[in-house]
């Protein structure tokens, strides 16, 4: 009869699907959103090697990489932070790459520098007039980062501030984003990812990346360390770690993965 | 859709339930701040209404002068070029439209005083995405006026604006309001656009220049990083965008009863 052999049909496809599912290993890897398309890129290339292994990645944020790192919901957490140390007393970590922050002006502003509490001062509304800081006398437009971004708590974190502190004159969420803005007004500052700015600047785009305590914000400070304003890009897990994840994880940290780091603006790993 | 509706009850549940009149009195929106956090939806609610509706009323001048220039005033040809035009400026997706008010728009807005990031971008590019729909609909409701009718005035000696502004205009307050509905409903959930241009500082704007953020560009924003009573505050800010437009819908319905005759 018509029914049954629909059915019969159904049941035939859902059998075979499945048992190429099982065919396949799947690895998962949960957390930040700024690692997650790192780890992605690399799952790309390491599935071409290794044609029955699946690795899959979601986002959510550091926490939930941590989180489901710990409960063995995922292989692998993904982390845009250094591990907490109740958290490093369960997981292992390995870094697979830098990212640091830069502060960004327009190419016109004059300012050559700022030190660490002119820029808190910017960025409370202390001082909101570039004349006061060396620069023309032009009112400060504060360009700060939506809340729960990993770059604004990296930011924050670094310069001790709360989020209520800050006094934005507008609020963006993307690194594109705050380029544009500050590319398109001289009196803008922001803060972005290092390779980010760099990848415009050299594009010719007139932003330009002010030095943090006289050090230069360019990708190679950041992998010598001398840069300071950097956070590093982790993948954690609950140890023991083998098989297909442990691969995957050997190759993100290899040399074979550094022109993908590279081509998402993030910095390799210093060896 | 019942069940998506449902769904984002559902999830705002948590909110409203220990948040509750906070979601209203809080001053300020810091739902990640140490000390318990602070929801207070209402700068983002009055900024939503205040762009869509100055969106509305600056829009509706424009396209029934625009739809009334295509159906009375231009050859059939030129008429039926315009049209086409509204309809593929139409279909213009709203990233793009972010893209030319972030780079024309806001620049041009920021030499008239900074940011430029601000409920002015916000309503000129809400204009630039309403006015393609609300010309189409205006036009459509025009088109069901006879051409007849307009033989009979050139025989009464009557001017196309006369006709227009006295016979024409007022029996179409239903199409009219319609679309003035349809566009308000469409202003306040326009998220892409918006976002990247209204600047997204949470406060009430006590100026044009002022930076903003609505509804949903809060949601876009922040939702990706959300855990726990932030992402209900979140979804709760959805349903409060539904009931608004709920609300306009029926307020939409009432006045076009109204004009009836």
């Amino acid at each position: 009869m018509r029914i049954r052999s629909r059915l019969a049909i159904l049941v035939c496809i859902a059998l075979s699907l499945k048992l190429t599912a099982l065919a396949e290993t799947t690895v998962v890897a949960t957390g930040s959103s700024t690692v997650a398309p790192l780890v992605s890129e690399l799952a790309q290339s390491f599935e071409k090697k290794h044609e029955d292994l699946r690795i899959e990645v979601e986002m959510g944020g550091s926490s939930r990489g941590v989180a489901d790192a710990r409960n063995k919901k995922s292989d692998l957490g993904l982390v845009s932070r250094a591990l907490k140390p109740d958290e490093a007393k369960e997981l292992q970590s390995v870094t697979i790459a830098l990212d640091g922050i830069a502060l960004i002006v327009n190419s016109a502003n004059q300012i050559k520098e700022l030190t660490a509490s002119q820029i808190v001062d910017i960025y409370t509304g202390k001082v909101t007039n570039w004349k006061e800081v060396g620069g023309s006398d032009i009112p400060i437009v504060v360009v700060n980062k939506a809340q729960g971004r990993s770059t604004l708590e990296l930011f924050l974190e670094h310069f001790k501030l709360k989020p209520e502190q800050i006094k934005a004159s507008a609020v963006i969420g993307d690194n594109p984003q705050g380029l544009k803005l500050v590319a398109g007004n001289i009196a803008a500052i922001a803060y972005v990812s290092i390779g980010a700015a760099e990848f415009e600047a050299n594009r010719g785009q007139p932003v330009r990346m002010l030095p943090l305590e006289g050090v230069p914000a360019t990708r190679s400070n950041v992998q010598n360390g001398t840069y300071s304003l950097k956070r590093p890009l982790n993948v954690v897990y609950l140890p023991p770690l083998s098989g297909p994840a442990r691969e995957f994880v050997d190759f993100a940290t290899s040399t074979l993965a550094d022109p993908i780091v590279e081509s998402l603006y993030f910095v390799p790993i210093a060896r | 859709m019942f069940a998506a509706v449902g769904f984002l009850f559902l999830e705002a549940f948590p909110a409203f339930t220990e948040l509750r009149a906070r979601l209203w009195s809080d001053a300020t929106w810091f739902p990640t701040s140490d000390q318990s956090g602070s929801f207070g939806l209402a700068p983002m609610v009055l900024a939503s209404l205040y762009a869509a509706l100055s969106a509305v009323l600056i829009a509706l001048p424009i396209a029934v002068a625009a739809a009334s220039f295509i159906r009375f005033y231009s050859s059939a040809i030129t008429g039926n070029f315009f049209s086409r035009m509204v309809e593929i400026a139409g279909a213009i997706p709203s990233v793009l439209i972010g893209l030319i008010g972030i780079t024309v728009i806001v620049p041009q807005v920021n030499s008239l005083s900074p940011p430029g990031a601000s409920l002015l971008s916000a309503i000129l590019v809400l204009v630039l995405m309403i006015l393609p729909t609300m010309i189409v609909i205006v036009l459509a409701g025009l088109e069901r006026v006879s051409s007849e009718l307009l033989t009979a005035a050139a025989a009464c000696n009557l001017t196309r604006f006369s006709l227009l502004r006295y016979l024409i205009l007022p029996q179409q307050i239903r199409t009219i309001a319609l679309a003035s509905t349809l566009s308000l409903a469409r202003a306040i959930g326009e998220t892409m656009a918006v976002v990247m241009v209204a600047g997204n500082v949470v406060q009430i704007p006590k100026s044009i220049f002022n930076s903003v953020r609505v509804l949903p560009a809060n949601i876009a924003l922040e939702m990706p990083y959300a855990l726990g009573l932030h992402r209900a505050a979140l979804f709760a800010s959805g349903v409060v965008m539904i009931l608004v437009v709920v609300a306009i819908l029926a307020l939409g319905h009432m006045f076009s009863f109204r004009g009836q005759r």
